[in-house]
């Protein structure tokens, strides 16, 4: 025992006489078993896991198939029509449910406030076989207008607002200025689809079902097949239904898009956007794993040659080989474990940092924990490699004490071959690790530095943005909400530091979209390619100078394109170079719907540049811009330009607001950069 | 009485390039108990690899050596080990102390490593500090001491286990010459005191404190005379 002490005093000491190479052993291996327990954690929590709800795997979303519309993959949501026909007409699923993600105002006594929620199919939190934590969830005849005034809010959201009232079940609140019945809370955790605060049930009017509607692609939709089926089967079931829609709607153009119905397991519709830089990440912090072995095994054996002349004193001395290892041994064992707990430290540290930074670019990765296994394999692999390499100068005084180190001058021996030629390896190792490391991240900043030249079609140095979604109950007709807007941003452009101000129905790069078949008036395109699919956007006068999106002919709308007058349209570049290649677009005709459809012709007045709604990686559709005053829309986004620092801008921007209306929040008030 | 080391036709060489090449050829030397012997020749000439096989540190070799009347090329190493760890102390010409141990736990590793137990090194130790008058240096590090002093704790390392025999290898190579005196006056009460020692050395004056010299070149033994009158 005192022995041991003494080897352990000693070993303390040579680690505190040594401060630079403890100092980078310890953070080498920390590091290691930090980085790669915090990132295998994340990638097992966010890809590995399975969902959190009963036999997880029958669960699907369905997709809407059109060729050559401009979204990734060519996939689109449901129309209420065709929801119908699959909900109708399929032999695979034991329950289905439509989608519908938003925002909702909270009216809550002097502090309205704005939340992201869910209008769900009643069967919703059945189809995914979640309990409510109090109350109950929606009923059948919940999802009928006029029955539908009920809400169920999420556990978060209890506790934060209604500060975890048992007596909530029952209250009446305020939802988009609507008085609903809260008629349950949810479990802790759950929030799907990520991130909601509340669920409201879905309730079609018969006009949603009308065939004027069947483009009108705003629900997505989820699906649990049936047991005993498998996924292959739910597939071709819905080939045959895909086929019935294109059969039974012969005059909407689903044949010309090559209309399918696509399902993907939840799982892979969760996390499909993250995987592959989810798993290159974890093959990256594989590799830095690696180095930090071979960094350890290295100084492990650059210090086992400094101290070949002390082992070989001790020999000479009297010492065995056993009791040099067990020496050898609590030295390398100290420093590993040194390292190993510093990595236990730091891997929450990580951890808390990964998940706080991709909150809203990770799904599901709130819930991660740390992954005991993980950490335990890290940490025995760092620890092994300290201590196996710590071992080296035994291994050498095994094969006898070179006595050439002990004559003349106490001069340090030299490498034995073997170290040398492990020593070699391990930098070589070192190196070629860390080069296509490099590589890697050379390459990502590569993509990113593209991506930063990309013209997204828009300026964003110096715009705040902020969204404002009016409650349809308190703003019911679209002149309350025009009227609401008017003022608004008559308001906004007269405030200090504002050189421009508008508002679009939704801003660029906010992750959605609302889009719909278009017709053109063109000689140039066949009637059959007339209509395509096009983004719509809905702009008050101002929006696109305060975006900074160029006019590249005719003009930007003015306080001439009110209610009353005719139909007015922009269009972006691209749908002008491609339906009026040769001519001046500005004077032209343009529609939403179908060739059949009724809605009304809209001149276009001007063009501009092409601005890049979805992702900064690839152009957007085809772009449709009418006035607000014309078409009224409750959900507008905020645009003001200013010189300033934006930010500055944001406490007058929500004064405004509030002096127009107390009970009306404000969305998510940030910089455009 | 038997000699303390008997060699009959020790030889050690090496292969490189094919061909051999002999360090050490036929050495045959008995070394009797209590003597002071000194190895000298030119530098090459195999005398510290002859010490290191006499201190059971070198293994590779041929030939017969017998230390007590034991047979040390029958002995496995462990065996080897405990012998040498039981009779030899070995002082170097760079010292060798141990540098992030102090003077008191230099001393002490010997007595360690042979498993005596704590409290008799600890009295072993304290009495070895006294009697080289070092009890005030215990608690330093050799980077805090002179060379002299530090070669006197080597010294008193290899004395601290009472061994029949002390190898040294150019002692006060690295001392100036009162230094060197004073380390040599000290080999030569340790074996008035009985202990055998055997040095390697450049230095005549060195080599007048022993009783016998032998000369190497080439690694043969060329030649053993007795050391001119000793230094009184």
């Amino acid at each position: 025992m005192i022995t041991l002490l003494q080897d352990l005093r000693y070993a303390v000491r040579m680690l505190l006489k040594n401060p630079g190479f403890t100092l980078v052993a310890v953070l080498t291996l920390a590091l290691g078993i930090g980085a790669n327990t915090a990132i295998f954690s994340v990638v097992n929590t966010v890809l590995l896991k399975p969902l959190p709800y009963p036999k997880p795997d029958n669960l699907v979303k369905i997709w809407t198939h059109f060729t050559g519309i401009g979204l990734p993959n060519d996939q689109n949501w449901f129309s209420p029509p065709e929801f119908r026909d699959v909900q109708q007409q399929n032999r695979s699923f034991s329950d289905i449910s439509v989608i519908s993600p938003g925002t909702y105002s909270l009216g809550v006594s002097g502090n309205p406030q704005s939340l992201n929620g869910a209008t769900v199919s009643p069967s919703f939190f059945n189809l995914l076989g979640v309990r409510p934590y109090l109350g109950r969830t929606f009923l059948p005849d919940e999802g009928e207008q006029g029955h539908d005034r009920v809400v169920v809010l999420g556990y978060g959201l209890w506790q934060r607002v209604f500060a975890a009232d048992p007596q909530i079940i029952g209250r009446d609140i305020a939802i988009d200025g609507r008085s609903c019945k809260v008629i349950g809370v949810m479990q802790q955790g759950f929030d799907y689809p990520f991130p909601s605060d509340l669920w409201t049930p879905q309730a079609f009017a018969p006009t949603d079902f009308a065939p004027n509607n069947r483009g009108n692609h705003g629900y997505e939709v989820l699906a649990r097949i049936k047991p005993g089926l498998s996924l292959a089967q739910a597939r071709s079931d819905m080939e045959t239904v895909s086929k019935s829609i294109i059969e039974q709607n012969r005059e909407y153009p689903y044949q010309r898009f090559g209309f399918a119905l696509i399902l993907h397991p939840l799982l892979e519709e969760t996390v499909g956007d993250v995987k592959t830089s989810l798993w290159v990440l974890l093959g990256a912090v594989g590799f830095v794993l690696l180095l930090v072995c071979a960094n350890v095994a290295g100084l492990l054996l650059v210090r086992s040659t400094a101290r070949q002349k002390e082992i070989a004193v001790r020999v000479a001395l009297g010492a065995g080989i056993r009791r040099i290892t067990r020496q050898l041994l609590t030295e390398s064992l100290l420093l590993s474990l040194l390292g190993g707990f510093l990595g236990l430290l730091l891997t929450p540290l990580l951890l808390r940092v990964i998940v706080t930074l991709s909150t809203t670019a990770l799904p599901r990765v709130v819930s991660t924990g740390i992954d005991v296994g993980a950490l335990l394999f890290t940490f025995a692999v760092a620890v092994g490699t300290g201590i196996l390499f710590g071992l080296a100068p035994a291994l050498e005084a095994s094969r006898g004490v070179q006595y050439q180190i002990l004559k003349e001058g106490g001069r340090t021996g030299t490498e034995g071959r073997a170290s040398h030629r492990l020593r070699r390896f391990f930098v070589s190792a070192e190196a070629a690790l860390a080069v296509l490391l490099l590589a890697g991240s050379g390459l990502l900043l590569r993509s990113f530095v593209k991506l930063l030249d990309v013209d997204p079609g828009f300026h964003a140095a110096g715009v705040l943005t902020a969204q404002i979604a009016l409650p349809t109950a308190k703003y019911a007709k679209p002149e309350q909400a025009r009227a609401f807007f008017d003022e608004l941003i008559s308001r906004v452009q007269q405030l200090p530091g504002v050189q421009a101000a508008g508002a679009v129905s939704i801003l660029p790069l906010s992750g959605t979209g609302n889009s719909g078949t278009t017709t053109v008036d063109s000689r140039a395109v066949a009637p059959q390619d007339a209509s395509p699919e096009a983004d719509w956007r809905v702009v008050t006068p101002g929006f696109f100078q305060a975006m900074g999106v160029s006019l590249i002919s005719g003009r930007y709308f003015d306080a001439r394109d009110s209610d009353t007058a005719a139909p007015v349209a922009i269009i972006d570049e691209t749908m002008a170079r491609t339906y009026w290649p040769n001519e001046d677009p500005i004077g032209k005709r343009i529609k939403r719907g179908g060739m059949e459809s009724t809605m009304p012709w809209m001149t276009i007045v001007g063009v501009v540049h092409h601005v890049r709604y979805r992702t900064l990686e690839a152009r957007s559709r085809v772009q449709l811009y009418w006035p607000e005053a014309q078409r009224p829309t409750n959900f507008m986004g905020l645009a003001i330009r200013t010189a300033a620092d934006p930010m500055s801008l944001a406490p007058a921007v929500q004064k405004t607001v509030l002096e127009i209306d107390p009970q009306q929040p404000v969305d998510r008030v940030l910089t455009m950069e | 009485m038997e000699p303390l080391i008997q060699m009959r036709n020790l030889e050690k060489a090496f292969e490189a390039g094919g061909s051999k090449f002999f360090v050490l050829r036929r050495i045959t030397l008995d070394i009797q108990q209590g003597e002071f012997v000194t190895f000298m020749g030119p530098s090459g000439a195999g005398k510290s690899t002859l010490l290191s096989i006499i201190g059971m540190l070198d293994s590779a070799w041929s030939g017969e050596y017998y230390f007590l009347d034991q047979p040390v090329h029958k002995l496995n190493v462990k065996k080897r080990n405990e012998l040498h760890k039981a009779n030899i102390g070995f002082v170097f010409q760079s010292y060798h102390l141990i540098d992030n141990l102090t003077v008191f736990e230099n001393l002490e590793i010997p007595l360690s490593y042979k498993n005596v137990p704590h409290k008799e090194r600890v009295s072993l130790v304290c009495d070895i500090l006294d009697r080289f008058n070092i009890v005030g240096k215990k608690d330093l590090f050799p980077n805090q001491l002179s060379g002299g002093q530090q070669q006197l704790v080597g010294v008193a390392r290899a004395v601290i286990q009472n061994p029949k025999l002390i190898l040294a290898d150019e002692p006060t190579g690295n001392l100036h010459s009162a230094q060197g005196d004073e380390i040599m006056q000290l080999f030569k009460r340790l074996n008035d005191g009985g202990t055998t020692i055997i040095q390697v050395t450049h230095s005549e004056r060195n080599a007048m404190y022993g009783h016998r010299i032998i000369q190497l070149k080439d690694g043969w033994v060329v030649s053993e005379e007795k050391a001119a009158a000793r230094v009184g």
